[in-house]
């Protein structure tokens, strides 16, 4: 561990790769702090950047940092606007806002930024710890367990689905696998539901989907939705950032707690960092004084360093099963995977062995990576949130046209904006619906893998004998059935009963 | 059972029809028209004028360069947003197009068409 992580260290600390987490952190605590577009959709606007980069290990550095400095900008609009941009930092604005409004948004911020470094820190110091061992565990899968590993991935993803919402998310992780089928397959040379476009011959570029799903519509939301967008308007005093011995007394116990639960929660794949910091938010809440708990949802300082540690500690938890088995473990490593394939690296069981200066280098570089986002955002906080007051009128068409140009630097074609804006249009109807679209996303992600792995499974076994003939995929494909059957009985008693 | 390239779609399809069966007969999912509910005073004219500015920005970025169809598009959007002063708006789109522009081709150096192609501009 000890040679790896210098190993890492070679790789990541030179002069370049400094400039390029300093670069990333920048970007990602801008751009994160505009509403619509959360760490997923400036890691797919920074994808083609970081692949004329070239070298694996910076494009990684410089994603990394994007992806922390998007989160922590995505805290920032929590807090000071009440407008989360992404789900994950949702429970952040439970008591961030409140200590806003109440003057303390300096404070709020930086508790944000302190409980973000510390989260993520100790993430990564149990992410080395733990993915050589998840690594060597991983090595004995198969094709065979590799399909039976995305289909549980896929059934897990019905965790961003919400209360009875488990149907609707099945049927757009379904949706996203069907759209993963577009184009040719790895294994046949047979064009798939192409309608003779030619551009569709090498399937949907993911960025077009990402943005399609989740930078347009937010941008269409916010013109839609006029009292939302206006409330940007707001001004926001932010003054004493100070954060008192008490206070730091009271929030240390919070995020030692908070980092363990988040990394755990976020090493499951579809959990992610939504999930831990609502976990970490309700278990705070319980664990806290009679008197204290009242303070939840008014302004309480806990009440903030719960998710803010809990939500970064799962972005890195996520990084292990992302980087040991290929399977993301949230919407975010997702793209991030499509990256990673797109830089030639394949993630999985052989990363560690095959390109070990890789995945040093993305440990490394999540610790420069908070390092460098806390040094950088400390003494920025008073500036950083004066972009909020861009106006509406110039926000919402930049939004839009951040979408569209970052679809179309990735593949130099202007179809791929018209196939983006029909997305656009179909995930604005969706979350209408209430149909939740990470699971889409994944489906799309994890689909070609899913095929591929299914289809040389299925090869070399001769039909669907490989299911019962292998014990390990069958005992993974039973834990998928299960839950993916638990939450719809919950469901269906809950509503019984009501 | 031989895997071939419709095995996949014709799984996803039964899965399809499931879920989607599914979404229809288990009760408790009336969110859709407590959602639709929430549908009235939305400013629908304005979102569709957007969705077509996006659509003509899709189809002339190419054919006009990417400096003239940025700032069009921002020019035109921040209106229908209820922008009144063009000098500020065009002035806006035109040094952001510009920086936005240099960034991409000239540093980054993915290639991106600046000028129509009537006055140096190669689509």
């Amino acid at each position: 561990m000890i040679d790896g992580l210098l190993m890492g260290l070679g790789a990541a600390i030179s002069p370049f790769n400094l400039i390029m987490v300093f670069i990333g952190c920048f970007l990602g605590t801008f751009i994160g702090m505009l509403p619509g577009l959360g760490p997923m959709s400036i890691i797919a606007i920074m994808i083609p950047i970081a692949i004329q980069i070239g070298d694996p290990a910076s494009a990684l550095i410089l994603l990394s940092g994007v992806y922390y400095g998007a989160i922590f900008g995505g805290s920032t609009s929590s807090i000071l606007i009440n407008a989360p941009g992404v789900a994950g930092t949702v429970a952040s604005s439970f008591d961030g806002y409140p200590m806003a409004r109440a003057g303390q948004a300096g404070k709020a911020l930086t508790v944000a930024a302190i409980c973000s470094f510390a989260g993520g820190t100790i993430g990564a110091i149990l992410l080395m710890i733990f993915a050589p061992v998840l690594s060597t565990v991983a090595k004995l899968f198969w094709s065979a367990e590799y399909f039976a590993l995305m289909v549980l991935g896929l059934t897990a993803i019905a965790a961003f689905a919400g209360k009875g919402k488990i149907i609707k998310a099945l049927c757009m992780t379904v949706l996203g696998v069907m759209l993963a089928t577009v184009g040719e397959s790895a294994l046949h040379n047979a064009a798939r539901f192409t309608m003779g476009i030619m551009d569709l011959q090498s399937g949907i570029y993911f960025v077009t989907l990402v943005m399609g799903l989740f930078a347009l519509p937010e941008a269409l939301f916010l013109v839609l939705d006029e009292k939302r967008s206006k409330a940007m308007a707001n001004n926001n005093k932010i003054e004493n950032l100070r954060i008192s011995k008490e206070e730091a007394k009271e929030i240390a116990p919070v995020v030692a707690r908070q980092s363990l639960l988040g990394f755990f929660v976020g090493v499951l794949p579809g959990a992610g960092a939504t999930m831990a910091s609502f976990l970490g938010y309700g278990i705070e809440r319980n664990l806290a004084p009679a008197g204290e708990r009242e303070k939840f949802g008014k302004g309480s300082i806990r009440g903030l360093a719960a998710p803010e540690t809990a939500n970064n500690a799962a972005c890195t938890g996520s990084f292990v099963p992302m980087l040991t088995l290929g399977i993301p473990g949230s919407g975010t490593t997702a793209i991030l995977l499509g990256a990673l394939v797109a830089l030639s690296i394949t993630p999985g069981p052989r990363l560690m062995e095959d390109q070990p200066e890789v995945f040093w280098a993305v440990i490394i570089s999540m610790y420069l990576g908070n390092i460098v986002l806390l040094i950088l955002n400390l003494p920025l906080i008073p500036y950083i949130a004066k972009l909020l007051t861009v106006p509406r009128r110039y926000l919402i068409p930049f939004v839009i046209f951040f979408s569209l140009i970052g679809a179309y630097i990735g593949q130099n074609n202007a179809t791929e904006l018209l196939i983006m804006i029909g997305l656009g249009c179909m995930a604005t109807v969706l979350r209408f619906g209430g149909f939740p679209l990470p699971p889409l996303i994944i489906g799309f992600i994890l689909g070609g893998m899913l095929e591929d792995n299914l289809g040389r499974a299925m090869r070399k076994a001769g039909g669907l004998e490989f299911i019962w003939d292998r014990p390990m995929t069958l005992g993974i494909l039973v834990l998928a059935l299960a839950l993916l059957v638990y939450p719809i009985m919950k469901d269906r008693k809950k509503v019984i009963r009501e | 059972m031989p895997f071939k390239p419709n095995t996949m779609p014709l799984g996803l399809a039964g899965l399809g029809i499931l879920f989607s069966s599914l979404l229809l007969l288990v009760p408790g999912n009336d969110e859709l028209e407590k959602d639709a509910e929430g549908w009235r005073g939305f400013a629908w004219k304005s979102t569709a004028l957007l969705i077509g500015l996006a659509i003509g920005y899709a189809l002339l970025l190419r054919p006009i360069g990417f400096i003239a169809s940025t700032t069009l598009f921002i020019v035109l959007s921040s209106h229908v947003l209820g922008e009144t002063n063009f000098v500020k708006s065009i002035s806006t789109g035109l040094i952001s197009s510009g920086i936005i522009w240099y960034l991409v081709d000239d540093v980054l150096g993915i290639y991106l068409v600046a000028l129509p192609a009537i006055i140096g501009g190669t689509p």
